[in-house]
């Protein structure tokens, strides 16, 4: 897994490449947390790169939106395996997803 | 009153009577209108068992998931250390096998079950409780098996309400991350839905609160809980609470 992150207006956003999984979500976890600590509070997740997501992803991004709540934590343009997974799981109805910052 | 997690946490619930509890038991089921949706999304791991002989319910409570679920079992077998429903599921399913006893002190020797549910259920232990008390349910799981703990989430208007008065979070996350640390990320999967509680008068929501609350103590705060209610969940002529849920599937195979 792979973090990049921009400035994007009052957002922070996160890309996010490769897998988000029980080795990766720890480290996205602790990356989250630091920003939101840090104070940042608009925070959007592009998930356009990531190919798997398992529950611990799920996970981390449920406690980033506890966090920040649910208009300042999105989710970008998940691929459609990722989309799959938000859709089964039930987490694509508690979740702000759009294909940009606009949407 | 509960000031911090840690004092909350340091003493054990006092239960309320058990007619009291009866009834709110009954009013709490009653009022909610989407109370099946728990039960579409058990069925969707039931149907996915490799085996469907033997089903264990901890802590049942009134078996408003089990009788249904039952019917999908050769056996069923319940943990309940509430009497008062023991008595009414020995009356009305006596082909059940009926332990009026806390998991902890529950003694079932060597049965193994295909599916071991634990709805709403760790609430009544200490959080350090949990993982041991999970452990136990892996030792009576067959290896293909499925156990199924549904919490309250930590988020949404169930969520505000708990924290507004007990002061501490249902710790979800936290056992979210030991299961899969435990049994591996591939054996935990998740599924999260919600359930409306509606009522038509603000007393019957007060009583819901109560009961979801779990400690009678609380009681002495009822004129609190009404104004909450009052001020938050007005809906049209009656009241409604949004109860987010999470079901965690631990499927030990793949660990």
């Amino acid at each position: 897994m792979q973090i990049d992150t921009r400035k994007q207006g009052d957002w922070l956003v996160y890309s996010i490449s490769g897998q988000i999984d029980g080795i990766t979500a720890p480290q996205l976890e602790a990356s989250l947390r630091g920003t939101i600590d840090a104070g940042e509070s608009r925070i959007a997740a592009d998930l356009s790169g990531v190919r798997y997501i398992s529950s611990a992803g799920l996970r981390v991004f449920l406690a980033a939106l506890r966090q920040l709540g649910n208009d300042r934590f999105r989710l970008l343009s998940p691929t459609d395996t990722v989309r799959e997974a938000l859709d089964i799981s039930g987490f694509a109805n508690i979740m702000a997803i759009s294909d940009s910052l606009e949407g | 009153m509960l000031n911090n997690a840690a004092e909350a946490r340091a003493r054990p619930p006092e239960m309320e009577d058990a007619d009291v509890y009866k009834k709110q038991l009954e009013l709490f089921i009653r009022c909610s209108t989407d109370k099946r949706i728990e039960l579409v999304r058990l069925g969707e791991v039931i149907a996915d068992l490799r085996h469907r002989r033997r089903f264990l319910d901890v802590g049942a409570g009134s078996g408003d998931l089990t009788i249904p679920l039952a019917q999908a079992f050769h056996e069923t077998t319940i943990v309940e250390p509430n009497a008062a429903q023991i008595e009414f599921l020995r009356r009305r399913y006596p082909d059940f096998k009926l332990h009026n006893t806390t998991w902890n002190e529950a003694d079932l020797g060597g049965d193994r079950f295909d599916f071991i549910l634990c709805s709403h259920v760790l609430y009544y232990l200490d959080t350090t409780d949990w993982m041991p008390s999970i452990d136990k349910m892996r030792v009576h799981l067959e290896p293909d098996g499925r156990l199924a703990i549904v919490l309250q989430s930590p988020i949404g208007e169930l969520a505000n309400f708990y924290n507004c008065f007990a002061h501490f979070d249902v710790d979800i996350l936290g056992l979210w991350r030991q299961l899969i640390h435990r049994f591996g990320d591939r054996a935990v999967d998740v599924r999260y839905f919600v359930n409306e509680i509606w009522t038509d008068n603000l007393d019957d929501m007060v009583e819901i609160g109560l009961f979801l609350l779990i400690d009678r103590n609380f009681r002495a705060r009822s004129d609190e809980i009404r104004d909450y209610f009052a001020r938050h969940h007005r809906r049209g002529d009656g009241y409604r609470l949004k109860q987010d849920e999470i079901l965690l599937v631990v499927r030990p195979q793949l660990s």
